[in-house]
């Protein structure tokens, strides 16, 4: 009797699936989304409102799955080396520019601010495990984006939370749980998309080499692109000092 | 001529590097000052090249020469900026001038813009496991303060425009980490003897939300180029002695920062002068960002006391503000991907006048940034700090390469 209990749950579990509820879902996102170190090359191409375009390009460091990361502009020659660093989930911020050599501690709503006038802010780049924390998730079911299985999963602010958006939708590949879309609402209006393309397998890591962020309501876009990453770099915390925001 | 040759060797030997990193920028700036009696037109055309290489990743060797031509009115007579309240010298402890109670009036103090070529920053850079020692001319920026910063004893910070870059200081600057969270600033900047040699020593670490610092200094506090202007000509120096406390971070979601100078004039103890700034700032998630200092300097003087020599004192950047107590605010908010707007005052809060300063910002192509920057000054009284000047345009034009 015992043995056909164990067996019907086993087979109970083949048959139906884990039970996957929002907060697992966000959980595995955030963990596939943030391998535990990282060094990569990137470019932004911003398409402004006007319709002209403007390139950013900067080199990232990244360790304890997003927790310290590290960026130092590489153009154009507007920033060229200057350099940014975030600790804590960019909850602790320093800015160094090259120019003055001046390396400034920024408080954390500094991240509100847009990346070097991108649709990215800093909060977008660096919050990783803060998700966590500030939103509350619900599985919304599966829906196919682009002929991928997805989970549909809706994420509200918890109460208290000081974040940047009212909602976000985030659709999932049901085989890795990476994301492929992510829908950000203001004020209860569709307010940015991002869009995750050209999704590969690097180091064993999926990796998205080309990410797409559209504001629909101010109708601009930047694109951020990998030129270049690699992973298990062996980055730990102490690479994360103000000796090497100066360097 | 030995400059030519200075900056001839200078090319030719970077050059020979692998990989020398060639950027700068050219600026060009339009100056509309309007005063009572006159208005002013300046134009100036800067042009910055600098170089960078690393012939191993322990060394580095970095600098930048700067020319900058003037156009326009390129002499000022300071005496035309204050009121001629001030033009008369009425003490005799005001100027030796001052004879047989005759008040002595002076109408002509000018200073020439003149025509530049120079390094402004020219430096090695070693990096060891234990150290970092940079030697040469280099930028030594101090102090957590936006608008003013009392414990720094190097530069000279425009008010109206306080991010704009600094000239170079010729020092040797070691600076030590211990852990990942602390750093030992060592900087001396040599002088003739030692009484004119200035040293700098600073404790820099992370607590919690907080950059905090400890400083030391010890610098000569010579103003006697101010005194002949008023026909003193020789003033002895002042041994001063300065110690610092820095501090920036966040305490409920608000940024604050505080900037502390105890100032030691010829280890007179009993004569302590106090400088400092309490501050904070706020992003609101519209993107609109405000900032706010409070700055108090016992060096500024009191203000119905204010006399020419305290300007002059103000002018040649020996004192950091001509009275004692100012407060400075900004907003700024990103209109467009491609425009900034700001709009910032300073307020004198003993002679409550003003200085409300607009400025837009646009970024024409990536890397040309146009400025348009106006100051409009109010006081009751032509004698308040801000009450005699009208007002100042600027337009600033920058290209980087």
């Amino acid at each position: 009797m015992r043995k056909l209990l164990i067996i019907s749950i086993v087979l109970s579990t083949f048959l139906y699936g884990e039970k996957m509820t929002g907060k697992r879902l966000l959980d595995k996102a955030i963990d596939v989304m943030n391998p535990e170190d990282s060094k990569a090359t990137l470019i932004q191409t911003i398409q402004t409102t006007t319709g002209e375009t403007r390139t950013l390009k900067y080199e990232s460091y990244s360790a304890e799955e997003g927790k310290y990361t590290l960026m130092r502009y590489q153009e154009p020659a507007r920033v060229r080396g200057n350099a940014l660093m975030m600790k804590n989930y960019a909850n602790d911020i320093w800015m160094y520019n090259r120019r003055t050599r001046r390396v400034r501690k920024l408080a954390s709503h500094a991240k509100r601010q847009n990346f070097e006038g991108s649709d990215f802010t800093y909060e977008d780049m660096g919050t990783g495990d803060s998700w966590k924390e500030d939103y509350d998730p619900e599985n919304q079911g599966k829906e196919t984006i682009d002929n991928t299985e997805c989970y549909h999963l809706s994420c509200t602010p918890k109460e208290n939370a000081d974040v940047a958006y009212s909602k976000m939708v985030v659709w999932l590949r049901t085989s890795d749980y990476y994301p492929v879309l992510i829908d950000y609402y203001k004020d209860g209006k569709l307010f940015k998309k991002l869009l995750i393309k050209n999704i590969e397998n690097i180091e064993g890591h999926p990796t998205a080499r080309k990410m797409v962020m559209k504001n629909v309501q101010e109708n601009s876009q930047t694109i951020m692109e990998y030129e270049d990453i690699t992973y298990n770099v062996d980055l730990d915390k102490s690479y994360f000092t103000e000796r090497r925001l100066r360097r | 001529m030995l400059k030519k040759v200075m900056i001839f060797c200078f090319l030719i030997t970077t050059t020979i590097f692998a990989k020398v990193y060639w950027y700068g920028y050219y600026e060009t700036e339009f100056d509309n000052i309007g005063l009572p009696k006159e208005k002013l037109y300046t134009n100036y055309h800067k042009f910055r090249l600098d170089m960078d290489v690393s012939p191993s990743n322990n060394i580095r060797i970095a600098g930048n020469i700067i020319y900058k031509h003037f156009e326009g009115a390129t002499k000022y007579n300071y005496m035309n900026f204050l009121d001629e309240y001030y033009h008369t010298l009425r003490l005799e402890d005001e100027s030796p001038l001052f004879v047989g109670g005759t008040p002595m009036v002076i109408n002509n103090r000018t200073y020439e813009l003149k025509d530049t070529l120079f390094f402004d920053n020219i430096f090695l850079e070693l990096h060891h496991k234990y150290f970092d020692l940079i030697l040469g001319k280099q930028q030594l920026p101090t102090g957590s303060g936006y608008a003013w910063n009392p414990t720094d004893i190097f530069n000279k910070k425009d008010i109206f425009d306080p991010t704009y870059e600094n000239r170079g200081v010729n020092a040797l600057q070691l600076r030590i980490p211990i852990g990942t969270r602390y750093n030992l600033i060592g900087i001396i900047q040599p002088g003739k003897d030692y009484d004119n040699t200035t040293q700098y020593y600073e404790m820099k670490g992370w607590l919690g939300s907080f950059d905090v610092a400890f400083s030391y200094a010890r610098t000569e506090y010579n103003p006697a180029s101010v005194y002949e202007l008023i026909g003193m000509s020789k003033n002895p120096a002042v041994i001063r002695d300065v110690g610092g406390f820095n501090m920036e971070g966040e305490l409920l979601g608000l940024g604050l920062r505080t900037e502390i100078a105890v100032n030691r004039l010829n280890q007179d103890n009993d004569n302590l002068k106090y400088e400092y700034i309490i501050g904070a700032d706020y992003t609101f998630r519209n993107s609109l960002y405000l900032l706010g200092e409070y700055y108090h300097n016992d060096f500024g003087s009191e203000v119905d006391q204010t006399r020419l020599i305290d300007y002059m004192h103000y002018f040649n950047y020996t004192v950091k503000s001509l009275n004692q107590n100012y407060a400075f605010g900004m907003l700024q908010y990103p209109l467009t991907d491609l425009i900034d707007i700001s709009l910032s005052s300073i307020a004198n809060l003993d002679d409550e006048s003003i200085a409300i300063n607009p400025r837009l910002v646009y970024r024409i192509y990536q890397d040309v940034e146009l400025n348009f920057i106006g100051t409009y000054f109010y006081g009751e009284d032509n004698r308040d700090e801000f009450g005699y000047q009208d007002y100042m345009a600027r337009v600033r034009l920058r290209a980087y390469f």
